[in-house]
């Protein structure tokens, strides 16, 4: 039985592909939309783009289906990609062709009315439609790509870092649109390093490692989860020390401890801290932690407890 | 598909140009070079080049048409179009890929074997239509030196030059589909050639060489039968028809 997808809707079963030896994804399953902006989030080399281009039908599937928007994805994808709107993480332009033009080119196969809404989103977002697409900056070149983007109306769009190289006020242009967008009903699946633009427009968080999805997190529940945390931070652990932050009583209402180096972060069952912070007062023998945090956590946390590294 | 015209329009005018330039002076040059034909073809240095002057006179013309065939033909077009068609076929998709253009371009709703039969189309006009017009200024010329070339003839002899042209160009874009770097591709088409032209001027090798098939004698037969001599022109349909199936295929498995 072929996957179906509703109208707005992006599924995907057991998608695997690899090249030579590398197996860029792995398994994955999908199931987004309708409605509401996406962000694919991990390192580089994790297979967000991969993936991208998976769901668009521009690289082909070892194994596995994609259904988007109604309509499966067979072939080259041409039936897919008449469903949605797809901006690539890498920029190349026809420098020679006038930035007006250029649009016109990348709209292609597209409703008249897609152009001269594109045209309208260039025009507003500054862009001189009549210089060669060569004089602009990368910031520019991402705009246009993003105009682009949004032309057509479609119920998905798939956009890759599409707002890397943009100065801060082009950047929240561009997400407000994507917002007001999202609102209207349009899935978007937003690629991104900037975990703080993905934290403030999206409503769910997958995370990629290694051509797998390592979390799929909605931000609601992020957002309780941040609620029942609490973070301390020591300037140093023992043996003895790290034996005693792992061991609570479960009267605490600890449901999960997790340290790293000399951090440790405490998942509690309700958003009240203060039974904990007082068995923490009377243990001791723990040294006293260097700070406390409590009710946070950011996006940039939750990526380097994945990841292991700090992200921006 | 403006721009996909635009380079076909301005590629093409630059064929012709160089075509023209290659034809003007070697048409005007016939009458004194018709003086010399029987000496050239007594002292010419091996069988080969026999054959090729001796083929000149094949015509009752006194080797006009001959002439005007080899040097409009089997000179001009059977070099600048060969760099022509390793040209424009070498970056039909390598150049894409290269420039970084691949993704955009295959990311439209448009289906691939469109786009690169569009693409292959204008490529393969932009190298058949300087064929074509600069031949069809040969009989003015010829009338500048009083001698008669018979239009209907050179536009067959036109449409056999384009159909092996065209299928180099077809197996370039075939190339071009496969591989990534352009100027690779254009350079292993280009020293393919020069390989089988050099086969053409051995003696023994030279039935074996892709040039047999536009030889002088060749288009000489193409100019009287005013048809194709499909033993010959059966391969090069083979060859193009091969090459943009291969092509059509490729294309659709091509990551950008």
């Amino acid at each position: 039985m072929p996957i179906q997808s509703a109208p707005g809707e992006i599924k995907a079963r057991a998608v695997s592909r690899s090249f030579g030896a590398k197996q860029a994804l792995s398994q994955i399953d999908l199931d987004l939309g309708p409605g509401g902006i996406v962000g694919l989030l991990g390192p580089n080399g994790s297979g967000k783009s991969t993936l991208l281009r998976v769901l668009t039908g521009l690289v082909r599937l070892d194994q596995g289906e994609v259904s988007l928007d109604g309509e499966q994805l067979a072939g080259d994808g041409t039936n897919v990609r008449k469903r949605c709107t797809y901006s690539p993480g890498e920029i190349g332009l026809y420098g020679e062709m006038r930035a007006g033009t250029h649009l016109d080119w990348l709209l292609r196969g597209r409703p008249r009315e897609a152009r001269a809404h594109a045209r309208r989103i260039a025009s507003e977002l500054e862009l001189p439609l009549k210089a060669r697409v060569r004089s602009f900056s990368h910031g520019m070149k991402r705009q246009l790509l993003f105009a682009a983007a949004m032309g057509p109306s479609v119920r998905v769009r798939i956009l890759d870092e599409i707002s890397e190289g943009l100065d801060p006020s082009k950047r929240g242009a561009v997400l407000e649109r994507m917002v007001a967008d999202a609102r209207s009903g349009t899935t978007i699946l937003l690629s991104s390093h900037h975990l703080g633009e993905v934290e403030s427009v999206c409503q769910r968080y997958m995370f990629l490692s290694g051509g797998k999805i390592l979390r799929d997190e909605d931000a609601a529940h992020f957002r309780d989860r941040a609620r029942r945390l609490v973070h301390l931070e020591f300037p140093a652990l023992d043996q003895a020390a790290r034996r005693a932050l792992e061991t609570w009583d479960a009267a605490l209402g600890v449901r999960e401890c997790k340290l790293t180096g000399t951090r440790c972060v405490i998942e509690l069952k309700e958003p009240d801290p203060r039974p904990l912070l007082a068995a923490l007062a009377a243990r001791t023998s723990l040294p006293a932690p260097r700070e406390v945090r409590f009710g946070e956590l950011s996006l940039a946390e939750l990526y380097r407890d994945l990841y292991g590294v700090e992200a921006v | 598909m403006r721009h996909e015209l635009a380079i076909m329009f301005w590629r093409g005018l630059v064929l012709f140009l160089v075509l023209e330039a290659m034809l003007v002076p070697a048409v005007l040059y016939w009458p004194e070079f018709r003086e010399v034909l029987p000496v050239i073809v007594k002292i010419a240095p091996s069988a080969v080049l026999k054959q090729l002057f001796g083929g000149l006179q094949m015509n009752d013309d006194g080797g006009a048409a001959g002439y005007v065939l080899a040097q409009q033909y089997f000179k001009a077009c059977n070099t600048m179009g060969v760099a022509a068609a390793a040209l424009f076929g070498m970056g039909a998709i390598a150049g894409e890929a290269q420039r970084g253009t691949l993704e955009i371009w295959l990311a439209r709703p448009i289906p691939r074997r469109r786009l690169l039969l569009e693409r292959w189309a204008m490529g393969a006009l932009s190298i058949a239509w300087p064929v074509f017009l600069s031949s069809a200024t040969i009989p003015l010329l010829g009338q500048r030196i009083g001698e008669h070339f018979s239009q209907s003839a050179l536009l067959w002899c036109s449409a056999y030059q384009s159909l092996f042209l065209v299928a180099l160009y077809s197996l370039t874009v075939l190339l071009s589909t496969l591989f990534n770097h352009p100027v690779r591709i254009a350079v292993f088409v280009l020293f393919g050639s020069i390989l089988q032209f050099a086969l053409y001027l051995v003696q023994n090798l030279t039935e074996y060489s892709l040039f047999r098939l536009v030889d002088v004698t060749r288009f000489g037969r193409v100019y009287e039968l005013r048809a194709f001599e499909w033993p010959f022109a059966l391969p090069l349909v083979v060859l193009l028809v091969g090459s943009l199936a291969g092509a059509l295929f490729a294309i659709q498995r091509r990551t950008p």
